[in-house]
């Protein structure tokens, strides 16, 4: 039972810091920035976002099984992928009918549903991890990973913005794009220098 | 005075002032994650080119009349279709890169640049002028594309387009850290050769309308103070997905 579990938190914990898809990977930064700007409750988005990695990569992890031929090819893989996330995300929007969810709480599960395959794309190239606990720990990992990198984004560019001594030239993306670029550089320190 | 559909001001707000990917902040992704070589760059820039063009015109046509939650799912299933043909035909031209296109356009099925222009801009647009606003904005994804990858294979590798330039290399520019601070440098120049269209001038508040860092800006500053956030820019932020996007 300790191992099971400390194998699913090492896999999170690897996703999460060491291998941070966002910073190291430069995988989902756009959303990242996007979303710092407007998410207040980050812990929601972390939550439906490890829920859709789950989903697709537990769904690609059985169809590998079942066509592992298919599985070999980089396209085969990419289409295996890509219709477990249109059911993800239809399955989503009815989830979200059935429930009544408001408009914000819609939009958020549609963000989400779609960043699945981006946070998702080791998956893609490398393969869904070798078992079912490390696709666990490893989605988890992910949805922190984004989490983090959406609060530091956003501490990041409050304080920029309050800063009066940024040159003009430098406001806006430029400041943003350097800064998000020197948590980026901490990152691959933290991961020993290898991209995803 | 200049018309908002002016061809001339749309290809320029496109390439500079509205760049997708410098100013705009959209499509980073695909070019942090594996774009290092001028050929990556070209096939990027392709196949997203290709997807703006294609899903622009099919929102301005008929995907506009859908709920918004339909409209971001058609995105993807239209453009992964066309992700899955330049897999196949990049794997088969590019063997050597194949590692990077395999993990580069997968990227490009749900890329922000296909889906907020279409939220952006398509809506409420015609096809002529709907045509023009993508092909611009295509324009200026090219443009930086291929910039930030020529920059990086002469960093990486010390050649361009494969042609041995210089004996130096440094691989670590192969990381998004390296993109990212390109990329910043490029934002801050494209600001300081633009900065009548962009901070100063009477386009300030379109650009404002139009830019992700709409809050951020907003923020109270030396120089104005308030950090107040008018109705119309809640509007801006608000309408615009977060990504998908």
């Amino acid at each position: 039972m300790h191992m099971l579990l400390f194998e699913t938190l090492s896999a999170a914990l690897a996703a999460a810091v060491l291998h941070n898809a966002v910073f190291t990977g430069g995988l989902g930064i756009t959303e990242a920035i996007r979303l710092s700007a407007k998410q207040k409750k980050l812990w929601i988005s972390a939550l439906f976002l490890a829920l859709f990695l789950q989903a697709t990569a537990f769904g690609s992890y059985y169809l590998t099984a079942l066509f592992p031929a298919a599985a070999e090819s980089a396209v085969w893989r990419f289409c295996m992928y890509a219709g477990v996330l249109i059911f993800v995300f239809m399955l989503s929007l009815l989830l979200a009918l059935l429930f009544h969810a408001d408009e914000t709480m819609q939009r958020r599960m549609r963000v989400c549903a779609l960043n699945t395959l981006v946070l998702g794309a080791p998956y893609l190239t490398q393969g869904t991890p070798g078992s079912p606990l490390q696709i666990a720990g490893t989605a988890l990992g992910a949805a922190v990973a984004f989490v983090l990198a959406m609060s530091l984004l956003r501490l990041g560019a409050v304080k920029l913005g309050e800063n009066p001594s940024v040159p003009p030239v430098f406001r806006g993306s430029a400041a943003l794009l350097i800064y998000a670029g020197i948590l980026a550089l901490a990152f691959a320190g933290i991961a020993g220098a290898q991209a995803i | 005075m200049e018309r908002k559909t002016d061809p001339a001001r749309m290809l320029k707000a496109g390439i500079f002032t509205e760049n997708p990917l410098l100013i705009e902040v959209t499509g980073l992704a695909p070019v942090l994650a594996g774009v290092s070589t001028v050929y990556e760059g070209v096939l990027l820039a392709a196949v997203s080119t290709l997807q703006l063009m294609i899903v622009s015109w099919l929102t301005a046509l008929a995907l506009k009349r859908l709920p918004a939650s339909v409209r971001m799912l058609c995105y993807f299933v239209i453009a992964a279709p066309i992700t899955a043909g330049a897999l196949w035909f990049g794997g088969a031209m590019f063997r050597n890169e194949a590692a990077s296109i395999y993990t580069v356009l997968p990227l490009t099925a749900v890329s922000s640049l296909t889906a907020l222009h279409c939220e952006r801009h398509m809506t409420d647009a015609g096809g002529g002028e709907g045509a023009l606003r993508a092909f611009s904005s295509a324009l200026g994804y090219t443009f930086a594309v291929l910039l930030i990858s020529a920059v990086r294979e002469l960093t990486v590798y010390g050649t361009l387009a494969g042609l041995r330039i210089s004996g130096l290399a440094a691989p670590a520019a192969k990381l998004p850290f390296f993109g990212l601070l390109l990329m910043g440098f490029l934002a801050a120049a494209i600001n300081g050769t633009f900065r009548n269209d962009l901070l100063f001038g009477g386009a300030e508040k379109n650009f404002m309308a139009h830019s992700v860092l709409l809050r951020y800006r907003q923020a109270p500053t030396a120089q104005d103070g308030s950090g107040e956030e008018t109705p119309a820019a809640e509007a801006a932020v608000g309408s615009v997905p977060a990504a998908g996007e």
